[in-house]
């Protein structure tokens, strides 16, 4: 089924180096982050890429955000290779269909602007609605359709729980109505509970937006929950991928298998830890 | 998925005796008087600049028996850390109030003198935090602070005797080549090694608790899974009680013979942790163990949250189960 359909973006064996000065000598090391990494993406899908700490996975989110171009690979969107387009470019022909959600809610909203002010300068980058009405009715609305309540869009990040937090960043990368969105361990740092809340709300807003989701973690528990299709990342290199089902009932490699089989059951009778 | 299949296909006696033994634990610490640590209707209240005192903790009553692994699971915020720093009394003290009593082996904590606490804290008791590098040295070797922690709470040790200590701390917590470790910068390594370094720090003085908060959640899946089995060995080999504080239903499942279930201060449900999988009680349990995302059969199109059991039962956040309160503490005295 997938053969037939067309991928709305085209990951074409992307390599990422980075050059590091050696900490004493003047030597430069190469450090290959991503190794020759190919995936597609469909329209409502959610592709989960998932791997231990350092395998890559944060490095593909970013050059498929166009934050960082490869060193060698092309990135195709909609048939439009963008992988040296200009940031003039970028900003007009990407920058409002791709979007990234980060780990840390925090990190990314500035402490002295309030919400409003956050979700509104997304729209003013991407030139989007006619005038200042319209586009605080798109935030508003967006605000609300996150699970927030528009009285709250004065209010700063300090005022908001780190779930909360997590809705706003959600908002302001779709209120510029992206096709995709790159989730880099955005739910990684919520509560149990919390966490539920926000992956269902990811799931209702991909049917509403027809959003394709990159879903980046090294938690592989929400996986199978989120996932239509997973791939898995081992030192840059993709060594598996297939369906939810084909990597959680049949992984192939011993990576897999260990990454799963890692994951603490919460279920005392099933202990993983011979005594 | 091998080595939970594995588990499961172990013939049925082997199982059988796994929850005897823990049903022995458990029988142990509720009739038995002489519970290694005993928490005891702890409050604890914190002042801000202004002088303004706020309760974080609301009365929380537990007991750890020897050989025990307690586990304390809540979301963040609920007051975990609170209440184990309380255990050693490692608040700032100027701007902190306990109520309530704590015991261990039978000694007050709220009347120990500053010494006191000091032998028992890296003695009697040791401390893990998530965070390793908190509280190491980058400027020291791991030998140098490993040998500093042996000194400091048994100055009568030769330096051969000093040495093997700090060996034999690290080989228990899983150091593949302790004198190696020993002459290297805590830089050179992984957070998983360092954590390893932290637990050998914390066995230095063969304590005969260890708390530990959230000593896996920053580490990858896999590193985090050598490091509980490092810890459950542990309490085989060395018969140590441990407080394992985490917000992971699955890490509490793993280790855990008891546990007590933690929300806004108060403890919401205490059982074996048999029971609490199989029957939670109090609705906010449910709601915890309804959001983690299934791992094996249908996959839901929607996930429960807390906040729909909390809906169900109007809000009764009632405690269940064997919650200790301050009647039942005093009368088993
Ligand atoms: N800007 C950078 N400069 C140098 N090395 C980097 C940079 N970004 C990432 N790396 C390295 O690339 C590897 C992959 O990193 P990353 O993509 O962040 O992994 P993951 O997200 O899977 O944890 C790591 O070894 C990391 O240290
Ligand atoms: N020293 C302190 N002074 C004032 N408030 C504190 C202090 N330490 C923790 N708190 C507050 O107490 C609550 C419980 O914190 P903590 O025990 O760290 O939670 P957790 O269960 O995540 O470990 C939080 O609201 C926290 O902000
Ligand atoms: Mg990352
Ligand atoms: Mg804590």
């Amino acid at each position: 089924m997938i053969g037939q359909r067309k991928a709305i973006l085209q990951v074409n064996s992307i390599t990422k180096d980075f050059v590091r000065r050696g900490f004493t000598s003047r030597a430069q090391t190469v450090m290959r982050a991503v190794n020759n990494v190919s995936l597609q993406l469909f329209a409502n899908q959610t592709y989960a890429l998932v791997g231990e700490s350092g395998s890559g996975k944060s490095t593909t989110g970013r050059i498929i955000c166009a934050l960082e171009r490869p060193t060698s690979g092309t990135v195709v969107f909609n048939d439009e290779n963008y992988t040296d387009f200009s940031d003039h470019l970028l900003r007009q022909k990407i920058r409002g269909n791709i979007q990234m959600v980060l780990q840390d809610p925090f990190s990314s909203l500035n402490p002295r602007k309030t919400i409003e002010h956050a979700v509104l300068e997304a729209l003013e980058i991407q030139k989007i609605g006619k005038n200042h009405s319209e586009r605080l009715d798109a935030v508003v609305d967006m605000i609300e359709r996150v699970g927030l309540s528009s009285g709250m869009i004065n209010r700063y990040p300090h005022q908001f729980s780190g779930g909360q937090l997590q809705r706003v960043n959600i908002a302001r990368a779709l209120v510029v109505r992206p096709k995709i969105l790159i989730l880099d361990e955005s739910v990684s740092a919520l509560d149990v509970s919390v966490q539920a809340q926000v992956l269902n709300l990811l799931q209702d807003l991909k049917q509403e937006f027809s959003l394709s989701y990159l879903f980046i973690t090294h938690d592989l528990s929400v996986v199978r929950f989120i996932a239509d299709r997973v791939g898995v990342l081992r030192k840059g290199e993709l060594v598996e991928e297939g369906t939810v089902d084909e990597i959680f009932d049949h992984p192939q490699t011993d990576y897999t298998q260990n990454l799963l089989s890692s994951i603490p059951i919460p279920n005392p009778e099933h202990r993983q830890l011979a005594f | 998925m091998n080595d939970s299949q594995q588990e499961r296909s172990l013939p049925a006696s082997t199982q059988i005796l796994e929850s005897a033994e823990t049903s022995k634990t458990v029988e142990n610490i509720e009739h038995d008087a002489r519970a290694l640590l005993k928490v005891n209707n702890l409050k604890v209240d914190f002042s801000n600049s202004r002088h303004q005192w706020t309760r974080i903790v609301h009365g929380v009553s537990f007991a750890v028996g020897k050989g025990e692994i307690l586990g304390i699971v809540g979301e963040s915020g609920c007051g975990k850390s609170v209440t184990a720093f309380s255990i050693l009394r490692l608040h700032e003290r100027r701007t902190t109030r306990y109520e309530g009593a704590i015991t261990f082996e039978g000694h007050d904590i709220f009347s120990l003198g500053q010494k006191q606490l000091r032998t028992l804290r890296g003695g009697d008791i040791g401390f893990i935090f998530q965070n390793p590098m908190s509280s190491l040295n980058p400027l020291l070797t791991i030998g140098q602070q490993l040998r500093e922690t042996v000194r400091t709470h048994q100055p009568s040790l030769s330096k051969n005797e000093v040495e093997s200590s700090c060996i034999e701390a690290l080989h228990d917590a899983g150091s593949d080549n302790p004198e190696s470790w020993m002459k290297q910068y805590p830089y050179q390594f992984s957070g998983g090694m360092l954590q390893r370094v932290m637990i050998g720090m914390a066995l230095i003085n063969h304590p005969k608790l260890l708390i530990a908060d959230e000593p896996t959640t920053a580490l990858d899946v896999t590193i985090q899974m050598q490091l509980l089995k490092v810890l459950r060995d542990l309490r085989k080999t060395r018969d140590m009680s441990i407080v394992l504080i985490t917000h992971d239903m699955g890490v509490v499942a793993q280790m855990c013979d008891r546990v007590e279930v933690m929300y806004q201060g108060r403890i919401m449900e205490s059982a074996p942790v048999s029971d609490i999988f199989a029957h939670p009680r109090n609705p906010y349990t449910q709601g915890l163990l309804a959001a983690i995302p299934p791992m094996e059969g249908l996959r839901p199109k929607r996930l429960k949250t807390v906040s729909d059991f909390l809906k169900q039962s109007g809000s009764d956040l009632s405690p269940h189960g064997n919650v200790m309160d301050h009647a039942a503490f005093t009368a088993k005295e």
